[in-house]
């Protein structure tokens, strides 16, 4: 009997060169001191399985296709002064991961036929914005025997991708709107106060 | 939908969700105690902002935005009192632009190094105890004088260093014929501590003014409010077109916090005695101080942070 067919689905942002920087204790209080910028890291990336990871998707597989969290960050030029690049690498996963932008999802993947699955993954609200990439593998005992890729366009929606973009596109009027709202505020509220005085 | 679902509102520039009434609460906290000791109050709120989660160059920039709302609705009333000195104001407002023009390009240079978080954190402890300490020790002994007769020494302002000075200016409206140089050289510390600290700088100008330029007290507030909404407005844009760093969600939501908390403030330090508000005032500002200083030296649990690429 043939082993049961599993399926690994991930979701990645557009990749982005990190700053890493690292702590010390100098005079007495925690410095930044060491820095290392991480090439490629995506800002987001979730993998969702039918079962555990490790079922689902041999450590050779991992490896060639780039599958799990760690094989997403990518440290190409580690500096010479810093012993231990590696540990910023694993920090950024680890940072992420609590922030829930790097998501691992183990049994999220609901085979509904042979051939029919389905899965959600929930994205965080301060995503970046941009064309995401969606890989999807079948595997049976580890190996992948097809793939698939196909690209999801992600947006903020509403007044918040309004102000965002606003700020970053625009600034000079975003900082003008700012300041009309402030002196509009400022106004309104010693109206308020001359009406709550007289009455 | 559950109720937490909508009290928590993402903020689109901190790119955080933090919980609503947890800023209201926050901008009427310090807009009482604004009303209370009339104090401006983003010395307390920028500090409180850093231990909610907010990021600190965030928390600087979007101040700032917000002391410009607080300084317009103070100055009106002292407008129509004719409580401000126009040209005293130009003058420290000279000062000002360019401190905040300093200070915006320091903390551009140090963001750009990743020590920013810890300019303005180090900024902070030093001023808060500074202002504390002195605030604490003064209120003590007033307490402590209270009981006895109290005589006041009225002295004539005395030729100092200050009347040798060239570049002299005649203020009318606070009867000083002074030295354009020492308000200019206040404005500049000022709008330097406004950039980097998110601050209107109320709690050194004023002090400043009354000691070192020796402005009658009726003006100084006045005067300081007029001052401090230019600074801190150029500060706003400066921020705003650097780093991105204004989050207008947020400022609006301590705004509101902020005016109506200022309303019961007043009614509150109106029945307080004035020696307890600032042994009160004191207390608070040195606690912040003193938890700021904590989270510097102790420990933090991630040691590592992550920042976008400079020049990117």
């Amino acid at each position: 009997m043939t082993p049961p067919l599993e399926v690994a689905i991930t979701v990645a942002s557009p990749l982005a060169p990190v700053t890493v920087r690292r702590k010390e204790k100098r005079l007495g209080i925690w410095v930044n001191v060491d820095s290392v910028t991480v090439d490629l890291a995506p800002n987001f990336y979730a993998v969702a399985t039918t079962g555990p990871f490790s079922d689902v998707v041999s450590k050779v597989e991992d490896l060639r296709y780039k599958i799990s969290v760690p094989q997403m960050i990518r440290l190409v030029s580690a500096p010479v002064d810093v012993d231990d690049p590696t540990v910023f690498a694993e920090a950024v996963s680890r940072i992420r991961e609590n922030l829930g932008l790097y998501q691992t999802l183990p049994n999220a993947v609901v085979l509904q036929d042979d051939t029919l699955f389905s899965s959600s993954v929930r994205l965080p609200a301060n995503l970046v914005e941009g064309e995401y990439t969606a890989r999807i593998f079948l595997t049976r005992s580890g190996k992948v025997v097809a793939t698939h890729q196909t690209s999801i366009d992600v947006r903020k929606v509403g007044i918040e991708r309004w102000l965002y973009n606003l700020a970053h596109e625009h600034p000079v009027y975003y900082g003008l709107m700012s300041l009309a709202i402030a002196i509009f505020a400022g106004w309104a509220a010693a109206a308020v106060f001359r009406l709550v005085r007289g009455a | 939908m559950g109720l937490s679902g909508v009290m928590y509102i993402y903020l689109p520039i901190a790119e955080v969700s933090v919980n609503a009434f947890i800023l209201l609460g926050l901008g009427g906290l310090v807009g009482v105690l604004s009303g209370m000791f009339g104090v401006g109050g983003g010395f307390l709120m920028t500090p409180l902002l850093f231990f909610i989660g907010i990021p600190p160059a965030v928390a600087v920039a979007t101040e700032a935005n917000q002391i410009v709302a607080s300084s317009f609705s103070g100055v009106l009333a002292h407008l129509k009192r004719k409580n401000v000195d126009f040209k005293m104001g130009g003058v420290l407002l000279i000062g000002g632009l360019i401190g905040a023009g300093l200070g915006v390009f320091i903390f551009n240079y140090l963001k750009s190094m990743g020590q920013v978080d810890l300019l303005v954190k180090l900024c902070y402890v030093v001023f808060l105890g500074i202002v504390g300490g002195l605030m604490f020790i003064e209120s003590l002994g007033a307490l402590r004088n209270a009981n006895k007769s109290n005589v006041l020494i009225k002295k004539r302002p005395k030729r100092t260093w200050i009347h040798v000075l060239p570049f002299k200016i005649r203020f009318r409206v606070s009867g000083l014929y002074i030295s354009a140089i020492p308000p200019v050289l206040v404005g500049i510390l000022v709008g330097i501590l406004a950039a980097i600290m998110g601050v209107g700088g109320g709690f050194i100008m004023v002090p400043a003014m009354i000691y070192l330029l020796g402005m009658p007290t009726r003006v100084v507030v006045g005067t300081s409010l007029f001052q401090i909404i230019f600074v801190t407005a150029f500060t706003t844009m400066l921020h705003a077109t650097t780093n991105f760093t204004v989050d207008i969600v947020l400022a609006v939501l301590l705004l509101v916090g902020g005016v109506i908390g200022a309303q019961f403030g007043t009614m509150i330090g109106s029945k307080l005695k004035a020696e307890q508000l600032r042994i009160l005032l004191a207390a608070m500002v040195l606690l912040v101080c003193g938890k700021l200083a904590f989270d510097l030296v102790i420990q933090p649990s991630e040691l590592f942070s992550l920042g976008k690429v400079s020049g990117h």
